[in-house]
């Protein structure tokens, strides 16, 4: 590391002044930094990166909140004024901080593995805080900057708008953001006195990756919305919205020249924003000085497991035979209670069949098919759509992050191979596809007012997702389940062509659908027709596993070369 | 530069640092595109007259012609257009709009005698949201309703316009808003041409 103390620069003199050594307060910084840009939770916990990765964690953050900030804004362009923009900004900003500071809390704020990289250092306290303080500031800074960076140069574009907008927006999205994120460390660290749970903090990391998906989505329902709601909403905003801490920063924003009011509201927030960050100083800095060695590090929480020879509950009991099948449903559900990444991985997967019921809904394109003149289309484009994510979540049954542990399962003596894939297949559809379904049922009953035509079509896409379950756990449930680690890539690319035959037949299940519509009977005889298939996919993907041990002969790339031994 | 220069912390700020320039004239772009963004807004109509049942029609041309009927077939007809459902009075709405042969003057002044705040939020809805062809058409539908309300309703739209600065939407409103007051002005018993 190159480390010049003899710069003797003005910053080198102020550290000094203030009891800071220059020299190690340097080089802290520069590997903060370094460990930044490798070592973000964000990217951990959603596979996105590793540390050899040319695209770090921190470059993938910084720009999905730089495409948060220019496609809201994109939305909002043209569509509403000047004051709406800024409040909307603002608000999204502040949120996206709130969750990255407290996504990224250990690394940012109290890292207890700092005490084994340099707790044997001589390293003063205050200079340690110093360079403490300084990585969390850089970081906070550098998600306010990419966050607010486009909404202050297109929204300088708005016709109500001057060239001011952006030097104002700037400053009300600073303090605000400021605020927000020196708020969050404080009710973390002096008011609970504990960090983030590991799960909280997972979450998070998939709440902002969600976020993205709403955008794009919601996007879509901005500009399709017939009711026009958005724009409504600007129009008839309720004026004690300018009495809120967010109003009041758009107000700020908005200041076209030197205003009384702007400027007390400006005034005011540097005070507050300064109070509450030298308040985080001092409560961190005190901190730090009392971090002992595993006091500051946590144990991640696991749910109980059930009591030894009994799996799952009553429900368990009704569903599924004891043997294969039942441990094989209990491993599945006990893997995606615990694992936070699965299951996260398997309901993003879901994301598009939810995505497409809402807009369905909100854009009133959601019309009933027995209907005579209506237009069904995007209806049974819903429908059939729910087959879509289930290869992918049969896929990420093969991947764990206790992986390693696979070899207890590959010893085990189970030699029914059909009954225990039927096992993680009757886990996925109860664990994922029977909510959808439901929720799907009360959407369309909700919509129609007709129940018995929505479990019609509910049944019709109920047969499909049957099938398609029976298909991908012959094609995707090859090998060991849970044995892998996730590669990038490998979450959906060895499936990418199962899941497109997947979808062409559920395009043409869909077609099938509307021209049977047309004749008497039809849906009776569609109905039939599925039901056929699903038996006769049920019987060759039978026979086909029962031909096969389980997992002979097949290692997954997650083996561990010491069991292999 | 190496893949290892990249990896290295000057390399990632670097590549951070560009992602921002590379906003610039992403932002820049949307800002040229006002224009087009601005144009681009408009309702979309979904209403078909020729799609509609035969209660519906019915319905449509009772309250066009609910001035020539009498008193109780009058209030028959404002009943019913009460207890529609919002989708089907935005049907009628848009029905009005989209069809102007022929001309049916006196259904927005039933339309919001029966409702009056469902088909003025609406007509506003239209100004705010509608390209300049369906603003001028929900204009006129503000202007023939002749509801007490409508001077407000087009004081408040033509703030808005004003305020935001679009200039063609305000020089509609406030041409509908100026005649709105002289016809207001000439029906109003206590107005200055009717003292003596």
């Amino acid at each position: 590391m190159d480390c010049d103390a003899s710069s003797g620069g003005v910053l080198d003199r102020t550290l000094e002044r203030v009891g800071v050594d220059p020299r190690m307060y340097r080089a802290l910084v520069k590997a903060y930094l370094l460990i930044d840009f490798r070592n973000q939770q964000f990217g951990r916990a959603t596979s996105t990166s590793g540390p050899r990765e040319i695209l770090t964690p921190l470059f993938t953050v910084t720009g999905q909140n730089l495409l948060i900030g220019l496609f809201v804004s994109v939305g909002l362009f043209a569509r509403v004024d000047c004051f709406f923009f800024a409040l909307v900004m603002l608000c999204v900003s502040m949120l996206v901080t709130a969750s990255s500071v407290i996504v990224e809390f250990n690394e940012i704020v109290l890292d207890p593995d700092d005490l084994t990289i340099v707790g044997h250092q001589p390293v003063p306290v205050r200079t340690y805080s110093a360079a403490r303080v300084t990585n969390l500031m850089a970081y906070v800074l550098l998600t306010i900057a990419a966050l607010n960076f486009c909404p202050a140069i297109v929204g300088a574009g708005l016709r109500d708008a001057t060239w001011t907008f952006t030097l104002w927006y700037s400053a009300a999205a600073l303090i605000s953001n400021l605020v927000v994120a020196g708020g969050i460390i404080l009710v973390y660290h002096a008011v609970l006195r504990e960090h983030p749970t590991t799960q909280t903090r997972d979450l998070l990391a998939w709440v902002q990756t969600g976020a993205m998906l709403l955008l794009g989505y919601g996007a879509q329902l901005v500009i399709r919305d017939p009711r026009q709601s958005l724009q409504m909403l600007a129009y008839e905003l309720p004026q004690w919205v300018k009495s809120t801490p967010p109003g009041w920063m758009a107000q700020l924003a908005i200041m076209t020249g030197v205003e009384a009011r702007g400027l007390g509201i400006l005034v005011a927030g540097m005070v507050i924003s300064g109070a509450i960050w030298t308040l985080v100083v001092v409560r961190l800095s005190a901190s730090y000085a009392m971090m002992e060695p595993g006091r500051s590090a946590w144990s991640g929480f696991l749910p109980p497991l059930t009591a030894p020879g009994e799996l799952g509950g009553r429900l368990l009991r009704w569903i599924s035979p004891p043997g294969p099948e039942r441990t094989a449903w209990w491993l599945c559900r006990t893997f995606l209670q615990r694992d936070y990444n699965l299951k996260m991985r398997c309901w993003t997967s879901m994301a598009i069949v939810m995505a497409a019921i809402a807009m369905g809904w909100m854009t009133g394109k959601l019309s009933d098919p027995f209907l005579p003149n209506s237009d069904p289309v995007f209806t049974l484009a819903c429908l059939y759509l729910m087959t879509m994510p289930l290869p992918q979540i049969m896929h990420n049954l093969n991947f764990s992050k206790d992986h390693q542990a696979s070899w207890v399962l590959q010893i085990a003596p189970i030699a029914n191979r059909a009954a225990f894939v039927g096992g993680l297949r009757k886990a996925v559809l109860c664990h994922f596809m029977v909510p959808m379904l439901l929720f799907l049922f009360v959407v369309l009953t909700t919509i129609w007012r007709q129940p018995i035509h929505a479990a019609g079509c509910t049944l019709a896409a109920a047969l499909v997702v049957l099938g398609v379950s029976w298909a991908a756990s012959a094609v995707v449930l090859k090998s060991t389940p849970f044995a892998a680690p996730l590669a990038r890539g490998e979450s959906f690319g060895p499936i990418a062509l199962f899941a497109s035959v997947v979808g062409t037949i559920a395009a043409g299940v869909g077609l099938l659908h509307f021209f049977l519509l047309k004749v008497p009977y039809g849906f009776f005889m569609h109905l039939i027709l599925l039901s056929v298939a699903v038996l006769v996919t049920r019987f060759f993907v039978q026979r086909s596993l029962s031909s096969h041990t389980l997992l002979s002969g097949q290692r997954s790339s997650g083996m561990i070369s010491g069991v292999e031994t | 530069m190496t893949l290892d220069e990249i990896r290295s912390l000057r390399g990632q700020m670097l590549a951070t640092a560009c992602l921002f320039l590379g906003c610039i004239p992403l932002s820049a772009t949307v800002i040229l595109c006002r224009s087009k963004l601005e144009r681009s807004m408009s309702e979309s109509y979904t209403a078909n007259y020729a799609m509609f049942s035969e209660s519906q029609k019915q319905l449509l041309e009772q309250i066009e012609n609910s001035n020539s009927q009498t008193e109780d077939e009058h209030s028959k007809v404002q009943t019913a257009i009460l207890c529609l459902l919002p989708e089907h009075k935005e049907l009628i709405y848009q029905d009005w709009t989209i069809r102007r042969d022929p001309a049916r003057p006196a259904t927005p002044g039933q339309l919001v005698a029966a409702d009056e705040a469902f088909f003025l939020r609406r007509a506003a809805q239209s100004v705010v949201c509608g390209d300049s062809q369906q603003r001028a058409r929900a204009l006129e539908f503000i202007e023939l309703c002749a509801s007490p309300r409508n001077i407000d309703c087009l004081q408040r739209l033509a703030d808005w316009a004003r305020h935001r600065q679009l200039r063609e939407a305000y020089a509609q409103i406030s041409a509908a808003l100026d005649r709105q007051r002289i016809a207001a002005e000439n029906t109003d018993p206590f107005g200055p041409d009717r003292i003596p």
